[in-house]
């Protein structure tokens, strides 16, 4: 429960760094430069494209550890277990 | 017998320990012992985890002593070993995951004469590192004891296959922004240093915006 804390600091935070009118002191203080030309056209619409890559990224690292390391990680224990019970095996049949 | 029998009875301290002795030799596992007597003092130094039900002589002799005086501290010490053994790994994989992830992107924004600025690292360090340190080791243990049991090595192939993984991952998408940002009609050049060999870096779109993927 206090690990999930911190993600939805981490998750309000983020999101708000991306979402931050252009004069908020706050982005200026980070270093996030305005989306907006010299001729005063703002293009906040590609917060939302840069705000669903992010959340993509996210997803994409998620499913990587949910499907492929945890297939990996069946494979590899399933590996260990089978030369674990060979060498039981071989000492059993040794007695 | 070691490998089939779950019950021993009548057994003097020399024997427990023996017992104890054997299994680590036979199982090549870790073996655990719970006594409550003086009796038990041998195996229970014997063991690689020795917890006593006793707060007399046992208590010397083990690593750990219970106030409950029944075996559910041994379920106790399972969940919260399990629960170090995994936030150890978890911190590693973390600092590891961290050092990369800033590597791909500080060398990214080396490329174009940039840098993340002092008050981006200062986010970082608060908003991402503070409170993951500090939530990570407040987090107790699971609940219940489970089936699954968390890896006994560092250098094992899954948790490299993990960490090389979301670093690719991380890596194909701070890419991707990197050029999608150039690519935009407000986008400008960062300012490029001076000829000074300490240069002082400027806020650019490219730090912002690798500043915003990668605290995600």
């Amino acid at each position: 429960m206090p690990y999930l804390i911190s993600l939805i600091i981490l998750f309000i935070f983020d999101t708000a760094l991306v979402f931050l009118p252009d004069d908020n002191p706050v982005l200026n203080f980070f270093g996030v430069l305005p989306d907006a030309d010299d001729d005063g056209n703002a293009y906040y619409s590609y917060r939302y494209k840069v705000y669903a890559i992010i959340l993509l990224n996210c997803t994409a690292t998620w499913v990587a550890e949910k499907l492929i390391v945890r297939y990996v990680t069946s494979v590899a224990d399933a590996a260990v277990q089978k030369k674990k019970d060979g060498e039981f095996d071989r000492m059993m049949a040794r007695f | 017998m070691l490998a089939k029998a779950q019950v021993y009875a009548r057994m003097s301290p020399d024997d427990k320990a023996s017992l104890v002795s054997s299994l680590q030799e036979t199982l090549n596992e870790q073996i655990g012992m719970c006594g409550d007597g003086a009796n038990d003092c041998g195996a229970l130094k014997t063991a690689d985890v020795g917890i006593s039900l006793s707060e007399a002589e046992a208590s010397i002799a083990a690593p750990f002593t219970s106030q409950v005086q029944d075996i559910s501290c041994c379920v106790t010490m399972l969940r919260e070993g399990r629960a170090a053994l995994t936030t150890s790994f978890q911190a590693f994989k973390f600092i590891e995951l961290y050092s990369f992830i800033q590597f791909t992107s500080v060398i990214m924004l080396y490329c174009i004469n940039a840098n993340l600025t002092d008050s981006q690292f200062l986010y970082i360090d608060l908003v991402a590192l503070l409170p993951l340190a500090i939530f990570q080791a407040w987090t107790g243990s699971y609940g219940k004891l489970t089936k699954e049991v968390p890896t006994a090595t560092l250098f094992y192939f899954p948790v490299l296959v993990s960490v090389f993984t979301s670093t690719f991952i991380q890596l194909g998408f701070q890419l991707w922004l990197f050029y999608d940002i150039r690519q935009q009609p407000f986008y400008k050049p960062p300012v490029q240093g001076g000829d000074s060999i300490e240069t002082e870096y400027t806020d650019s779109y490219e730090s912002g915006m690798l500043l915003q993927l990668t605290n995600f």
